[in-house]
């Protein structure tokens, strides 16, 4: 049974590069462009993993968290915030809540990051 | 004898007093404001107090009969007018004199008519007469309609603040309107007993005055008011009125308390001399308090720009972590293709298009390291804190991967770049991404102005501080433009223009911020062009 993750990313680069990094390694990845979308996705199935970015078009990576957090299905899913921002505050936001882990994405390669989700999923 | 003598001295005391205060009142009122409304009526009103109570003393103090009668008229034909006007006060104090202004009409048309009634008809006042001594007023037939007109405009009075002291929500208002209440009602309260129960209907005479004299509450109380609750919004300077107080006592000495001329004379002298040096102090005084409202009007504007630039500074921060999102963006998933390539995802990668890659890889990571930097500029700007110090931080790795990732360059420059280790190297707090940021700049830019020979790394332990020395055989640095190098912002020398028209002079600006933030020294030394420059970095163990 492929494990699923789910990718909550609007720029669409960003969004295939990472896919086919972790398709490579055998995952199953579902995409969301926008935070509601994320949220309504998770609702319909509950994935294995998170990938949350912070800036999303509608409401942001810290509101989906919440709203995550929230649902009795999804609130111990691990989430993996990406985000391009340095800003250790932000960080602290996303840390405060559970299980999450905040990843910049610039200090981590595609094949990096399969790793650590292949390291949370204690697939290796 | 002496008694009386007391009882003259009490009279005129007093009389003197409500002259006194209702003279420093008006004063201090009228020209407040003299424009308003509610301080023009207070004037009039402390004017016909005075008419009242002095007309009465003069009656008292008048020996022929015939005079006495017209200043107990005259005192007796404003009195209705006074209650009138003590009813305007009331209404323009709590605002309410466009509420009906029939009523006000009739009030003040009442307190007319009884102008004219008692000074032309023996209506209200028919006669007087001294019993032994003491002046006994013989009333007309309509006095009750003196007594009655009294009443209605003071229970009017009365009402109307009465009304608005349990409807106000102003704390301040209500104790304004509280103070005034008091004032009245005892004003009122010792009216009725001594001017109307005890000579009407007791036949009691020789406390009448007592009656007049109760106009001196009402003022207190008013004058502790505008001392207490700014009203008429007047802000009172205690040394005003102390100075008042002591002229009023020092001219109720010599008004009332002294009798021989030339004592007269000589504390008339001082209450002069008193006065002006009053005056001095109160005007010293309002100079003060201009100063220091002008004070807070400036203090006031600073706070106002201060806030301007906060806001501007958000806004400037917001500005710099879009940009950061935008330009980080797309080098993601730049960096991320060239990890998916090298790693395979695509099918095996020839040996040469790996070549090309690498070099792409390359220059991609130095788009991140400048975006980082100007984004780190950005905040050193800011004031932020932009590095976080951790204690046990091992500074060799960090040397080994700055040296590391410029092998590529040095090898394709044929130059050297070597790492001399002396001694033991101590653990150290530092921010470790920010300072292999701010190393690798000088070691790259070292390598830059490098032509010939290389550059050697020294590591050690010197004055108790943990030293970085790097040494170059490049062009050097002019005479006098070492010590500029990392004050500046992107201040560069000649040959270096020359050399590198575009070159990374933001590096120098922004390690001297790490450094710096790392409460570390760093600067530059060199013989001068053509002899090489060392660069030493100096962080606290």
């Amino acid at each position: 049974m492929k494990k699923t993750i789910l990718f909550i990313e609007d720029d669409l680069p960003t969004v295939e590069v990472y896919k086919i990094a972790l398709e490579h390694a055998g995952f199953k990845v579902e995409t969301a462009f926008s935070g509601n979308d994320g949220i309504k996705k998770i609702k319909a199935k509950a994935p294995d993993l998170i990938l949350l970015d912070f800036l999303l078009p509608d409401i942001d990576g810290l509101e989906v968290l919440k709203e995550i957090r929230e649902q009795k299905d999804a609130k111990d899913i691990p989430i993996f915030i990406l985000t391009n921002y340095t800003d250790e505050k932000l960080g602290q936001k996303g840390l405060f809540l559970k299980n999450e882990k905040y990843l910049l994405k610039t200090k981590y390669t595609p094949r990096e990051l399969v790793e650590k989700v292949k390291k949370e999923l204690r697939l290796t | 004898m002496g008694l009386e003598l007391e009882w003259e001295l009490i009279t005129k005391t007093l009389v003197f007093l409500i002259n006194a205060i209702g003279i420093v009142l008006i004063f201090l009122v009228y020209f407040s404001n003299p424009r308003a409304r509610l301080n023009q009526i207070f004037v009039a009103m402390t004017f016909l107090m005075f008419i009242w109570v002095d007309f009465a003393f003069l009656a008292r103090l008048e020996g022929q009969a015939e005079r006495s009668l017209l200043w107990i008229r005259i005192a007796w034909a404003i009195t209705p007018l006074l209650f009138s006007f003590i009813y305007f006060f009331v209404i323009y104090l709590i605002r309410i004199e466009k509420k009906y202004k029939l009523l006000n009409i009739f009030n003040l048309f009442l307190g007319i008519l009884f102008i004219f009634i008692t000074l032309f008809t023996d209506f209200i006042i028919k006669d007087i007469k001294f019993d032994t001594g003491i002046l006994s007023i013989i009333y007309g037939k309509l006095i009750f309609l003196g007594f009655g007109t009294i009443f209605y405009l003071t229970v009017l009075s009365f009402i109307l603040l009465l009304r608005r002291y349990f409807t106000s929500s102003e704390k301040e208002e209500k104790i304004k309107i509280k103070y005034l209440l008091i004032g009245l009602s005892l004003f009122f309260l010792m009216n009725s007993i001594f001017n109307t129960a005890l000579p009407v209907f007791l036949r009691i005479v020789h406390l009448y005055e007592f009656g007049d004299y109760s106009t001196i509450i009402l003022l207190s109380l008013i004058a502790y008011t505008i001392v207490k609750k700014e009203l008429f919004g007047i802000k009172i300077i205690i040394p005003a009125v102390l100075v008042s107080l002591i002229t009023i006592l020092l001219g109720l000495d010599v008004a009332v308390f002294t009798t021989e001329l030339l004592i007269r004379l000589y504390k008339g002298l001082v209450l002069i001399i008193f006065l002006y040096f009053g005056y001095l102090l109160i005007k010293s005084v309002l100079k003060e308090i201009e100063m220091r409202e002008r004070i807070k009007k400036a203090y006031d504007v600073e706070k106002k720009a201060r806030e301007q630039i906060e806001e501007l500074t958000e806004a400037k921060t917001q500005f710099i972590m879009a940009t950061q999102h935008h330009l980080r963006t797309p080098l993601t998933s730049m960096i991320g293709f060239l990890d998916l390539l090298f790693g395979g995802t695509y099918g095996k990668v020839p040996v040469k298009i790996k070549q090309a890659l690498l070099k792409f890889e390359s220059s991609t990571k130095r788009l991140i390291r400048v975006v980082d930097e100007l984004l780190d500029i950005s905040q050193f700007q800011l004031g932020k804190e932009v590095v976080s110090l951790e204690p046990g931080t091992d500074i060799l790795p960090i040397l080994k991967e700055v040296i590391e990732e410029l092998q590529f360059e040095v090898e394709y420059r044929d130059l050297y770049l070597k790492l001399e280790k002396i001694g033991k190297v101590p653990k150290i707090r530092a921010d470790s991404e920010k300072l292999k940021v701010g190393l690798f700049n000088i070691v790259d830019n070292a390598i830059k102005y490098t032509r010939k020979g290389g550059v050697i790394v020294k590591c050690q332990i010197a004055k108790d501080k943990l030293q970085i020395i790097i040494k170059d055989t490049g062009i050097g640095i002019p005479k006098g433009e070492a010590g500029k190098l990392f004050k500046e912002a992107f201040e560069r020398g000649k040959t270096a223009k020359k050399v590198h028209g575009f070159g990374r002079g933001i590096g120098l600006y922004i390690t001297g911020h790490i450094i710096r933030a790392h409460h570390g020294k760093i600067w530059a030394e060199s013989e001068g062009e053509g002899k090489g420059s060392t660069f030493f970095i100096e962080l606290p163990i």
